[in-house]
């Protein structure tokens, strides 16, 4: 009986020492990096991989979302510590939106830059090139509970064959064993690498825009750059320490006072603090741009600026105009929306194997008539997913057909909405209009 | 004698830790919240899970009112439709629904409407997975 007891312990003992150091190995790598680009009018969505060791091969996918007319896309990864570079391109063919993707080498992890260029126009995007790789403490503790394991079996083994030394040693290197783990885990938090972000400390200064247009004012139907210069409040020099924000260093919407022109891009970086996209003028009158994006150990930030198209607006005020997708019409609850208080849109796509864009199944663009206010809302079933390590990947097509917002409108009034939702690589924009109650109104 | 001590003891040690990691999990409990607006207080019990859950509410004073209950997670930027709540008894409420959409600090505003007009009243609360 003490024999197969024995035996039975030992073999638990052994599964226990085998399973504990794999389960270390369980956890997923870093995330991919993902940067969404307006570049020589295509709309591109660039996804540098992760990476489990370096050097190694580097995979780099190109996501076209609206290719645009096409053409060849320069990619290229440079290491800022050591300068060595890796170059790809990939051609977008025009009418065929999908996943290009390109291989480039990565020599070392650490702080590196990748260039886009195509149609004549370069953005240059800092990133941080991580490969998973277990902490020293991390090491230790599960080293210390394999010791532990073996010491353990050794023990049991000495007194089942009446060895008192074997037995008594192997005790001992036990019990120091689970010290060892334990006392290093319990100070583990001393030993975090230097640099790592502290989401506690958001205590960068406020970035301020600078909005141009090239040409000043920009004629009707004409091709136009939009350029935002970002300024720290604090110093006066360039902000120039954009992180990754919903798969983009910054999220840039234009829309016309009426309404009826609405864009959301990604402005390519084209030097320090500098980001740049090129636009067609569709509607006169006056327009804002809003820049939407985060610095590195700061909370989100949203800029705004207006400028101009020349020419004369006779076509009386209106809502949007964008031409609405087959389907049903996004539906409020309460049907009478109040200020203030949750109103849940839904949107019925008709299709389901939606694809996720910028890492949410949806996105809702609210703007208040008078252009004060901006609201970026994310689509309520897929918010969970986006806070995974790894983020939904824009090849799996698993949402829909059902979109669902939630969101408080700040004041009474008329609001214009643009649900944005990707639909076989591609993104449709849905324009709808809400009037907002006020509470205790009867209108 | 000594030989089942040497293995019993590991047996039973083995036996508490898997007993611990299987039942002693993350699992949250019902949780009792409290808060107070310029006019009503509130006592909040519910269970901090994602997914479907009752919300247990008693408003003092127990006055006549329309409560509902809402949801918001400052971190994310996400609030939840707000879950109209009935009558079950004075001053106590009950509201079903979903009122969390995933795991993490979340601010649970009780909205109570009475004829001296209409207070929001936050509690917070960490939700389980």
């Amino acid at each position: 009986m003490i024999k197969r007891l024995t035996l039975a312990l030992l073999a638990l003992a052994v599964l226990l020492a085998w399973a504990s150091p794999a389960a270390a190995h369980g956890r997923f790598a870093e995330a991919d990096a993902r940067f969404a680009q307006t570049i020589a009018g295509m709309e591109l969505t660039v996804v540098v991989r992760a990476s489990v060791r370096v050097p190694a091969p580097l995979q780099v996918d190109v996501v076209a979302h609206d290719p645009g007319r096409g053409g060849p896309v320069e990619l290229a990864v440079r290491s800022i510590e050591d300068g060595a570079s890796s170059a790809a391109s990939v051609r977008i063919e025009a009418g065929r939106p999908g996943m290009y993707p390109a291989v480039l080498h990565a020599g070392r992890a650490g702080p590196h830059q990748l260039e886009v260029r195509a149609g004549g126009e370069r953005s240059v995007l800092p990133f941080t090139l991580l490969v998973p790789r277990a902490p020293l403490w991390e090491v230790i503790v599960y080293a210390a509970f394999a010791c532990a394991a073996v010491a353990l079996i050794g023990a049991l083994v000495g007194a089942a064959l009446r060895r008192g030394a074997v037995a008594a040693g192997s005790a001992g290197t036990f019990a120091v064993a689970l010290v060892v783990a334990f006392t290093t885990g319990a100070l583990s938090p001393w030993f975090t690498p230097e640099g790592a972000p502290d989401p506690e400390t958001l205590t960068r200064p406020n970035a301020q825009p600078l909005v141009e247009v090239t040409p000043g004012r920009p004629a009707l139907g004409a091709a136009f750059r939009l350029r935002v210069t970002l300024f720290d409040g604090s110093t006066g020099g360039p902000a120039d320490d954009l992180a990754e924000h919903h798969a983009a260093l910054t999220h840039l919407v234009v829309t016309s006072d009426d309404g009826r022109f609405f864009r959301h891009v990604h402005p390519i970086r084209i030097a320090t603090g500098v980001y740049e996209v090129g636009l067609r003028a569709e509607q006169p009158g006056r327009h804002r741009a809003y820049a939407e994006f985060e610095r590195t150990g700061a909370g989100g930030q949203l800029v705004s600026g207006a400028f101009t198209v020349d020419d004369v607006d006779d076509r009386g005020p209106a809502g949007v105009s964008a031409a609405v997708p087959a389907g049903a019409a996004p539906v409020t609850e309460p049907a009478r929306p109040v200020a203030g208080r949750p109103v849940r849109l839904t949107f019925d796509t008709g299709v389901t194997a939606l694809r996720p864009w910028l890492g949410m199944a949806g996105h809702l663009i609210v703007r208040s008539q008078d252009s004060g206010y901006l609201g970026h809302v994310h689509e309520a079933r897929s918010m969970a997913d986006a806070t995974a390590v790894r983020v939904p990947d824009e090849s799996v097509a698993r949402y829909g057909p059902r979109l669902e917002f939630v969101f408080s409108f700040p004041r009474p009034g008329r609001y214009l909405a643009w649900i944005q939702y990707v639909r076989d690589y591609r993104i449709v924009t849905v324009p709808h209009v809400i009037e907002v109650a006020a509470e205790g109104s009867t209108r | 004698m000594r030989r089942r001590a040497y293995v019993v003891a590991p047996l039973l040690l083995i036996a508490a830790g898997i007993g611990w990691l299987v039942l002693g999990g993350s699992a949250p409990g019902p949780t009792e919240l409290h808060g107070r607006g310029a006019r009503h207080a509130v006592t909040v019990r519910l269970e901090p899970r994602p997914g479907l859950l009752e919300a247990r509410l008693e408003i003092h004073p127990a006055t006549p009112a329309e409560v509902s209950v809402f949801a918001v997670m400052p971190h994310m930027g996400h609030t939840t439709p707000e879950l109209a709540a009935r009558g079950d008894g004075p001053g106590r409420y009950v509201a079903r629904g979903e009122l969390f959409t995933m795991a993490g600090a979340w601010e649970i505003g009780i909205r109570v409407e009475d004829t001296s007009g209409a207070e929001v009243i936050k509690v917070t609360t960490l939700v389980g997975e």
